[in-house]
């Protein structure tokens, strides 16, 4: 079964740390990450533009203050933020994803710096080309930046949208049931609006022989038995 | 649409996450996408550019605007790859026909600029929707992602975009500066400009949009299954009929598993520990079995890989370092020893000051030590207390030692009685267990001998011996051993011995109190 599944196509990221603990993660793709990048960019014109006003009239010196900061910011705003902000620039914090070591850990100033100054790198020929190709030929999303640094981004979704458990009252499960059994139980009786009530009959009759149920009371006593798991008595 | 074969892991995940499934399910059935997106409209590419050889605006602008074609084949082949069907090339074209029909006006006239283009495809490709149906189909799919996938389209249309200048920028950059093209000839000369222009564009734009075609149609696919797993559960029938499948399964092995417990019960006071084990679960192999297939597995070509790398990378350089000193110590023994000289005659000058400054340096030593010492005193007080405390907790008798409960409360009044009586209703390991668990209470509580929660039988009977009285001693080596034998051997208690070790223990507990 497990092999089975190893086969399946998902973009998850498993690390095993040293103390056997398997830690998982959704890889980010092209796409959220080209526009993460526009709304950074974005936000970058936006400050350089609001900064150059006032500088303006200060001749020459304005100039090359402008040019300094222009550069600071070209360079190191990605670095800034991605080491105190969690991995997150403004525009990845919008599309939830975030920069972090590829054992997951959270990324430190020497990887973030390699992998914004190879960035440089991403950008030929033109527009992003070679990190675009790279993210998609790579396994794991990486641009050249990220493959020198060793750096992944992954999705952090934040938490779902609050649900309200059905009414029913607590069943204890008639077997033993082990994790990803019991995720589907409670993800059915979470999941009693999304899904229509012919549909989660169906679901639920799939389960006749260990409920012993039929229609709408399959699905109260699933809902039920979801309700146990989460720790209603 | 077989639940149990789908190829994708199957649970719920945000719009974006979609998106990137899509690339990953692009990248994994590449060849068979991309052919099928390149071929029909690569053929009508190069038919057109011939015929209207004056004008190959018009031949990259039909292929263009027939997109909504192009994408339904990957289409099709993605939604047989997804239940890990595969289809020969002859189905394929077969499918053509009926695949273009579908919805043909609606999507070549005022659904070609529709920003979900690929999100919304699957309903009329795969599911034959048109009209009311389809509509209100789409508003419940667009409630939650028909925002990614607008942004798809768009990312995707930039990417199209960079593709196009991207490799023609490159192929620009690869032209040495002496070559020289008349690029003035080429793109501005009057008479032909404008043919040759557009015949370069033309074929970097038509290679740029056929590589980006299957991302956008698969990310487009993996929106809309996304969409239906959540709306349709897909996620919990699979597990939902692993479990069913499963309980199926173990109902046929019930009968089996009647036997197993009268199995046991008669075997449990005669077997070892490893054929209790074997009782205890049918599936699990013999001690032997398990072994040889271990050792197969070891001798298996998994463990018995050689990689061969061959590279170009760094030495490592710490050993020299470590071997030859730093230049610069080198250079301070030169510079001491070339000054050698002038240090003995000014050693000569100090040493009868020297005796003096020992001395001051010494007390300043022991008083900077005093000092220090007084100014945390608060600290180590703490530092003590803490401490003893510790120690006191460690000493506090443990109540179980080796899973047996050595608590006062835990026994009875009258030991050797008790265990006699035990004796003659017989249990007698229980009987010993008692003599044994009754030692051991009372060396901790009354002798106050103490033992750390993981010492074992023996070094418990080796602290006893190392500092009690030999009667102690030699009652508790006797009783530490017969316990071993019984509860570790399974060996049978003689009873003249646990007769005489009943007379003993009031003699040995009331004399050495």
């Amino acid at each position: 079964m497990y092999s089975e599944r190893l086969e399946r196509l998902d973009t998850q990221y498993l690390v095993e740390t040293a103390e056997g603990i398997e830690l998982q993660a959704q890889l980010a793709g092209p796409v959220p990450r080209a526009l993460a990048y526009l709304i950074d960019v974005s936000i970058r014109t936006l400050v350089v533009m609001l900064l150059s006003l006032p500088l303006m009239f200060a001749g020459k010196f304005g100039t090359g203050l402008m040019l300094i900061l222009t550069f600071l910011l070209e360079w190191f705003y990605p670095v800034v933020f991605e080491v105190f902000r969690h991995g997150q620039t403004p525009g990845k914090k919008c599309l939830q994803i975030a920069v972090v070591n590829d054992d997951l850990t959270p990324i430190s100033w020497g990887t973030s710096i390699i992998r914004n100054l190879v960035r440089f790198a991403d950008f030929l020929p033109f527009a992003y080309l070679a990190g675009l190709i790279s993210m998609v030929l790579n396994g794991n999303f990486q641009r050249l930046g990220d493959l020198a640094a060793g750096t992944l981004v992954i999705h952090r979704s934040q938490s779902d949208e609050p649900f309200s458990l059905p009414q029913a009252s607590p069943q204890t499960p008639p077997l033993p049931l082990d994790l990803e059994e019991q995720m589907a139980i409670v993800g059915f009786a979470e999941r009693h609006q999304q899904l229509s009530d012919e549909r989660q009959q169906e679901l639920a009759e799939i389960l006749q022989a260990i409920t012993q149920r039929r229609g709408q009371e399959a699905v109260t006593y699933l809902r039920g038995i979801g309700a146990w798991l989460l720790g209603a008595r | 649409m077989d639940l149990s074969r789908i190829s994708v892991e199957a649970k719920l995940r945000g719009p974006w996450e979609a998106i990137d499934l899509g690339f990953v399910m692009a990248r994994r059935w590449w060849r068979p996408l991309f052919l099928a997106w390149l071929l029909p409209p690569l053929t009508l590419f190069l038919l057109l550019s011939t015929v209207f050889y004056q004008y190959p605006l018009v031949a990259y602008l039909l292929v263009w605007w027939l997109k909504p074609l192009w994408d339904r084949l990957p289409l099709y082949i993605g939604s047989r790859a997804l239940f890990s069907e595969s289809v020969t090339t002859k189905e394929v074209i077969r499918a053509i026909p009926g695949l273009f029909k579908k919805d043909l006006l609606a999507w070549l006239s005022w659904r070609r600029f529709c920003l979900t283009r690929s999100f919304d495809m699957p309903v009329t490709v795969l599911e034959n929707l048109s009209g009311d149906q389809r509509s209100r189909r789409m508003s419940i799919l667009h409630r939650k992602s028909a925002n990614a996938a607008t942004w798809l389209t768009l990312a995707c249309l930039h990417l199209e975009a960079v593709l196009t200048f991207g490799s023609m920028a490159f192929v620009y950059a690869l032209i040495p500066e002496q070559v020289e093209i008349d690029y003035f000839g080429i793109f501005l000369d009057a008479e032909n400009s404008d043919i040759t222009i557009q015949l370069v564009s033309n074929t970097f734009s038509f290679m740029a949009i056929s590589l980006v075609a299957p991302f956008y149609t698969m990310a487009g696919f993996a929106l809309y299954i996304n969409r239906r797993i959540e709306l349709e559960g897909w996620d919990i029938e699979i597990r939902f009929r692993h479990l069913a499948q499963r309980t199926r399964g173990q109902r046929q092995m019930g009968i089996k598993n009647l036997l197993i417990p009268v199995v046991f019960i008669s075997m449990c006071f005669l077997t070892t520990a490893d054929s209790v084990a074997d009782e205890n679960n049918d599936e699990v192999l013999s001690q032997k079995q398990s072994k040889e297939f271990i050792q197969e597995v070891l001798s298996g070509e998994d463990f018995h890989k050689i990689v061969v790398k061959k590279g170009w990378r760094l030495k490592s350089r710490d050993k020299e370092t470590d071997e030859t000193l730093p230049e610069w110590v080198i250079q301070v023994v030169e510079f001491i020893e070339r000054f050698s000289d002038e240090w003995h005659s000014f050693n000569k000058l100090v040493r009868g000051g020297a005796k003096g400054l020992e001395f001051i340096l010494w007390i300043t030593v022991i008083s900077l030590f005093i000092y220090t010492l007084y100014y945390y005193r608060e600290g180590l007080r703490k530092l003590l207390a803490s401490t003893q405390s510790d120690t006191q907790k460690v000493k506090q008798a443990p109540a179980e030692l080796f899973g047996l409960d050595v608590r006062r409360e835990s026994l009875p009044q009258q030991i050797p009685e008790q265990v006699m009586s035990l004796w003659h209703q017989g249990e007698p390991r229980k009987a010993l267990n008692l003599l044994y668990r009754a030692t051991l209470s009372r060396l901790i509580n009354e002798h106050k001998y103490h033992f750390h929660d993981g010492n074992t039988e023996q070094e418990c009977a080796d602290i006893i011996a190392a500092s009690a009285a030999a009667e102690l001693t030699s009652f508790v080596n006797e009783i530490t051993r017969l316990w071993q034998a019984v509860a570790y051997g399974h060996r049978a208690i003689p009873q003249q011995q646990l007769e005489l070790l009943c007379q003993r223990w009031p003699e040995v507990f009331f004399h050495a109190k």
